[in-house]
């Protein structure tokens, strides 16, 4: 019953917009792209290891478009990990989405356990609790630790 | 952008799941994927031995990474996200594999990124620099010389390689959506590689490359159309039709 509600709740919130349109920000979305790089050479490396560093220093430009993208796209591993990167409250629910998503778990579990929020805090110890897939309530009681 | 970087991974990989993924990636998918290669695109000549299971090395390069050049050899290393690709269709990895085995390696050579005549834009810059009062190149391996080789010799090297994926991308179907973040059309990547060299240098920059890859067997097609697209829609017409003529 209680891992129903979870299911409930986590369907809820999840429910977003599905396409995001390019940020009228060139440097953002310049930087939402090099973090998206999938190619992993050195040369490749370092662009894409300025993009996060970039993202969170100019956490007022990049924040509402980071959490948007999160909610309309909740397997991106990539943003899921900067969102959780911010420490703030409000990614919670979205934070929360993406746990649900194989490919963002790990990642969202962590966003969750680096929130300063109690209330994000709760929602893990709920998940270890209460999750449905027990790899995942494993992963959850791990950020607890 | 700064310059300072953070961790690339937040999660961790435990011994047990890297090797949990080194053997699949071994005895499933690497296979898989050369067989589908080999039915689909015969002429590419993949094999096995152009591609090597590092998970770890993977994991450690960052989130999302489907594979990385192994050195100066034409071979790629490829981990979990490869695997999750494969598994869903392995159309979706054979961009980046050539990208990362045929791309850079071809365009300026293999070991060469950065060398003098690798890149045009490299060449160009540094001739300019050396005629300004007070500039002092650095040193060979030096952050400073990293920088400005990254600045000036990436983007041509980039675009190639991307345009080397043109021919090759399969977008996905409805059902494996989760994988949009690491599966995307090659296009619009090109058209932002193109951006920086405009923000850099003078439109006549992108006429010479133009003509370089115009001359260039390896692009062609489809690669030559997302260029030329890339070209109109950052241009005014009359300058898109003088970059193209």
């Amino acid at each position: 019953m209680k891992r129903r509600r979870l299911a409930t709740l986590l369907t809820l919130v999840c429910l977003a917009p599905t396409s995001m349109s390019t940020p009228a920000d060139s440097e953002l979305s310049r930087a939402l792209t090099a973090i998206h790089l999938r190619a992993g050479s050195p040369p490749d490396l370092r662009e894409r290891d300025r993009a996060p560093a970039w993202l969170l220093q100019h956490e007022a430009r990049a924040f509402d478009e980071v959490l948007g993208r999160v909610l309309a796209a909740p397997d991106d591993a990539v943003l899921v990990d900067l969102l959780g990167r911010y420490r703030r409250a409000e990614a919670r629910p979205a934070l929360l989405c993406a746990f649900d998503s194989a490919r963002a778990q790990p990642y969202a579990a962590v966003g969750l356990a680096q929130s300063p929020d109690p209330a994000a805090r709760a929602a893990l110890v709920r998940l270890a609790a209460e999750h449905a897939e027990p790899a995942a309530r494993s992963l959850a009681a791990e950020q607890l630790k | 952008m700064a310059a300072a970087s953070i961790a690339p991974q937040t999660a961790t990989l435990s011994a047990a799941q890297e090797s949990t993924l080194n053997t699949t990636l071994i005895r499933v998918s690497i296979p898989v994927f050369v067989a589908w290669v080999a039915a689909r695109h015969p002429g590419l000549g993949l094999t096995a031995a152009h591609l090597r299971a590092d998970a770890r090395a993977i994991f450690e390069r960052g989130i999302g990474i489907i594979a990385f050049a192994d050195g100066s050899n034409l071979r790629a290393v490829v981990g979990e996200t490869f695997r999750d690709m494969v598994a869903a269709n392995p159309a979706y990895t054979l961009p980046t594999v050539v990208h990362e085995v045929w791309g850079h390696n071809t365009f300026e050579g293999r070991g060469n990124y950065g060398n003098a005549g690798a890149a045009y834009g490299l060449d160009s810059y540094d001739q300019a620099a050396a005629r300004m009062p007070g500039y002092t190149r650095g040193a060979a391996g030096s952050a400073a010389r990293q920088s400005e080789i990254d600045n000036y010799g990436y983007q041509e090297t980039e675009m190639y390689s991307l345009m080397r994926e043109v021919p090759f991308f399969t977008p996905n179907a409805p059902a494996d959506a989760a994988l949009d973040s690491v599966n995307y059309d090659p296009g619009p990547a090109i058209r932002g590689r193109m951006r920086m060299i405009v923000d850099g240098y003078e439109p006549r920059v992108v006429r010479d490359l133009y003509r370089r890859f115009m001359a260039d067997p390896t692009v062609g097609g489809r690669a030559m159309g997302a260029f030329r697209s890339a070209v109109r829609s950052l241009f005014r017409a009359r300058d898109a039709a003088a970059i193209l003529a």
